[in-house]
């Protein structure tokens, strides 16, 4: 960081590259050359395609006075169909490793093929997103490809969103990376805070529930309904805390840097809706697959076609909502899918995307029954059932991801709910289950208690953060919350031996 | 970066470094005696000892230097601690003789006697390595005793720490105790630990059993431990067998016999016959199988003591200082246990050693 802002700024980049080659090559150097194939594809196309359309449109414009209206047409409708291999050879190429490498076996078991070794290089599915993303957008002319490869190596590689995102548009995120960003005292500051804050939950929360949600989901039938629930329940706790904490300390890092990263969370279980926690869980995968996925298919040639004959038959509102909510099903069955290599996430997919489905045909339904029982949308007690039953629909999905498979899912949702006995979890077995002694179970709460604090703070202060206002508060206050959470990490923790802190959940998609 | 702001910086990473230093001397839990018997030896006068002390917790259950220079003016301290593992004797012999020039080594065996999987658990590492001081030897120690992967958690003991420490209460009474010590010039008792009572009633980890032949480790070990005394050039070393309820089968003697003697060096097992000579009594002078309560110890002092001083020609010449803070010390001694004793009797089982019995000697006074 010292020799980043020592450096004059047209050469600052040249630290966050080494940075991140270095650690690239420290924690996966056996796969490195998959990054750096990724990053050559994404160059060499980026440049083939840019230097297309700029050469075919430099043709249209020296010809446009002397083509005919036809032969324009032609040429452009040739230029669209090369542009088009050309971009989707590069797609195909980069989610073809990516596909290969994650889902070979899965359908190797489904279909009785013989099941290789593979292997995934840290962040694959992160930097392969980050990339495709890239090449889209050249394609669509937002901007024109980087003519230095280092430059590009490091947009693929940059090192503190390499482990588990956010995935980053090329668009908010080069111009950080390349022109150097000036020395900020107030960006070491809250980095430094927001860095701890992401250690706090991932390594005091997070990390501590793991053994006991790994014992429940691998021994389920022997446990009762009330157990697994418990595990679903603490699921829920232990993978946003984990995943929430990886990220904000990759924030952290990059803001040490002066690079602001894209939000990827925003206090998720306070959603209403289904919809609206898609859009505050995992923002930046959410945001990539709505404007690379999302919208091309609903906006596609087919679904136009489908939405017409839709009105012809069962009017403006169905052929408005059906063909979105089935362009949204579709991307949850990605997002499902891209979560790993198992027909439980296609389930998982399913279920979220289904309720969406489901939620915005029913919208204009709901919207009479509410007004028939007066239900005002400004009503607490309202919010806080449409947060619970937000959470609950959250929490259905959850058994996807923390079963084994799909039939293990359905009978865990099932003991759940015949075999729950509230009672249990006033028992001492229920947390000798859990693997918490009771000291464990009280720090858990307690340090839970400060998350919701501060979730609820920052929900009612939206257009600041605490640590900005920590920040503003002097040297005394910014000293002490950095020493409470510093030694609240290095006291209450869970590392060292049998331990592994640089084990993130989302890591393995 | 303006001068004010680098002084802010450099006064939050001062205090951050001193409190993260007040935690990991705070959080340290190994056991309570072993804390004292090492770090208390750490305080002695260099070159003070006329005879070392080396082993497990037999040397400070059944043997009180203060006691043994009373009645025979030699002066030794018990280097030892709970559990302390053959394989980690050596380390102790050089820490021992870092800061003592012994004119005898008296090593207890018992750690020879374990188990490889009890001999090896972290927990007797870390109980012999968190109490010494920083230094090259330190160092040393871990390099040659600890895994690679493993020694973070001895050079930086919050790691292991952390999760470990029993609770606010307990740290911090330790804390306390461990802050009155640091005012003591010198250890009173030369490092105690016994119970007062005839039969203790305190469950003991007991899932080997010492009545089980010396295991290929242990001979192992011990061989290690001949050859380091060897290749160390100490001439005189007696091998101990501490008086125990189940003595060692006569197979295990011989092997440890011929390995010693073979070396040279001298051993004597005090079980058996040896315990009729010493006049120990089983129904009222041990206060478990392995260990010898007070009254077990005055006598096994006495014994061990006479033993040496008829055996070995120890010169005990010491400073006027010195012969001052021992006969203060052999005092002391003896107070602690005149007051033990008679809850001995009462069968109080209740656990003694460096640091609690100062209100024993004070509510005589």
């Amino acid at each position: 960081m010292v020799l980043y802002y020592l450096l004059p700024k047209k050469h600052r980049w040249c630290v966050l590259l080494a940075a991140s080659i270095g650690f690239y090559a420290i924690v996966c150097l056996k796969y490195i050359a998959f990054i750096i194939l990724t990053a050559m594809t994404t160059y060499g196309g980026g440049r083939w395609l840019s230097g297309y359309i700029e050469k075919t449109d430099a043709t249209l414009k020296e010809n446009k006075k002397t083509w005919t209206k036809e032969q324009k047409d032609s040429f452009k409708q040739n230029v669209t169909k090369h542009k088009k291999l050309i971009c989707a050879g590069i797609l195909i190429l980069n989610f073809g490793v990516l596909c290969f490498l994650k889902y070979y076996n899965m359908f190797a078991l489904t279909f009785g093929a013989p099941a290789l070794k593979l292997f995934l290089p840290l962040g694959i599915s992160f930097y392969t997103f980050q990339s495709m993303g890239y090449i889209i957008d050249i394609y669509r002319k937002k901007f024109t490809a980087e003519k230095n490869p280092l430059k590009l190596l490091l947009f693929v590689s940059f090192f503190p969103q390499i482990v588990q995102g956010p995935i980053s548009f090329y668009s908010s995120l080069a111009s950080q990376l390349y022109d150097g960003n000036d020395y900020d005292f107030k960006n070491i500051k809250e980095g430094v805070l927001l860095i701890c804050w992401g250690f706090f939950k991932k390594m005091i929360i997070a990390d501590r529930l793991v053994a006991g949600i790994t014992t429940i989901t691998e021994g389920y039938k022997e446990y009762s309904g009330t157990l697994v629930l418990g595990a679903a329940v603490i699921y829920a706790l232990q993978l946003y805390a984990d995943f929430s904490g990886g990220v904000d300390i990759s924030r952290g890092v990059s803001q040490l840097f002066g690079i602001d990263l894209a939000e990827n969370f925003r206090r998720p279980y306070f959603s209403r809706s289904i919809s609206e926690y898609w859009r505050r869980w995992h923002i930046t995968l959410g945001a990539w697959l709505k404007e690379y996925l999302f919208y091309p298919i609903a906006m596609s040639k087919l679904f136009m076609n489908f939405s017409k004959k839709l009105k012809a038959r069962f009017g403006m509102k169905i052929a408005k909502v059906l063909p979105v909510s089935i362009a949204s099903l579709i991307t949850f069955v990605i997002i499902g899918v891209w979560h790993g290599a198992n027909w439980k996430y296609a389930a998982f997919g399913v279920w979220n995307g289904g309720i969406i489905m489901i939620s915005t045909l029913l919208e204009e339904r709901f919207g009479i029954i509410k007004e028939k029982l007066k239900i005002k949308n400004e009503n607490k007690l309202f919010i806080a059932f449409q947060m619970i039953r937000t959470f609950l629909v959250v929490l259905v999905g959850y058994f996807f991801d923390i079963a084994a498979d799909f039939t293990s899912a359905m009978e865990m949702m099932a003991k759940s709910i015949y075999d729950l006995h509230i009672t249990e979890i006033f028992t001492r077995r229920f947390y000798e289950v859990i693997g918490l002694p009771i000291r464990e179970v009280l720090l858990v709460l307690l340090m839970t208690g400060v998350l919701l604090w501060v979730s609820i703070w920052q929900e009612r202060h939206k257009d600041t953060t605490l640590r900005a206002e920590i920040c503003k508060k002097g040297y005394a206050v910014e000293c002490l919350v950095f020493l409470l959470l510093f030694f609240s990490v290095v006291v209450f923790a869970s590392y060292g031996p049998g331990t592994d802190p640089a084990d993130f959940y989302y890591m393995q998609f | 970066m303006t001068k004010k702001r680098a002084v802010k910086l450099i006064a939050l990473f001062v205090m951050t470094a001193a409190i993260y230093l007040f935690l990991q001397w705070f959080l340290i839990r190994t056991s309570p005696t072993t804390e004292y018997h090492i770090k208390n030896f750490f305080k002695e006068p260099d070159n003070s000892m006329d005879v070392g002390f080396v082993g497990a917790s037999e040397m400070y259950a059944d043997y009180s230097p203060p006691l043994a220079y009373k009645k025979y003016g030699f002066t030794g301290y018990n280097f030892c601690f709970e559990g302390a593992p053959g394989q980690l004797y050596n380390a102790m012999i050089d820490v021992y003789l870092d800061h003592q020039s012994p004119q005898l080594m008296v090593i207890e065996i018992n750690g020879f006697l374990y188990k490889e999987w009890y001999a090896e658990r972290d927990a007797n590492y870390q109980r012999f390595i968190d109490n010494l001081p920083f230094s090259l030897r330190k160092l040393q120690i871990i390099h040659d005793y600890v895994d690679e992967d493993d020694r973070i958690n001895y050079y930086v003991p919050m790691v292991s720490y952390h999760s470990n420490w029993k609770g606010p209460v307990f740290q911090s009474g330790r804390a306390l105790a461990l802050f009155k010590n640091s005012f003591s010039d010198y250890s009173m008792t030369k490092s105690l630990g016994t119970r007062s009572t005839t039969e203790s009633q305190r469950a003991v980890l007991r899932r080997y059993k010492k009545k089980d032949q010396i295991t290929d480790w242990g001979l192992e070990e011990l061989r290690k431990t001949v050859a380091h005394c060897k290749e160390k050039g100490i001439e005189k070393i007696l091998f101990i067998r501490a008086p125990h309820k189940a003595p060692m089968p006569k197979k295990t003697v011989k092997q440890i016999r011929e390995i010693i003697e073979g070396a040279g060096y001298d051993f004597l097992n005090c079980e058996r016959k040896i315990s009729e000579e010493i006049g120990i009594d089983e129904s009222t002078d041990y206060y478990n199988d392995d260990h010898l309560n007070v009254l077990g110890c005055e006598k096994f002092t006495d014994y061990l003591g006479n033993y040496i001083m008829t055996n070995y020609d120890i010169t005990t010449d010491h400073s006027e200082k010195i012969d001052k803070e021992w006969e203060e010390c052999a005092d002391y001694t003896q107070k602690v246990f005149d007051e033990i004793k008679p809850l001995t009797f009462e069968n109080e089982d209740e656990l003694y050693y460096e640091m609690n019995v100062d209100r024993l000697v004070k509510k005589e006074d």
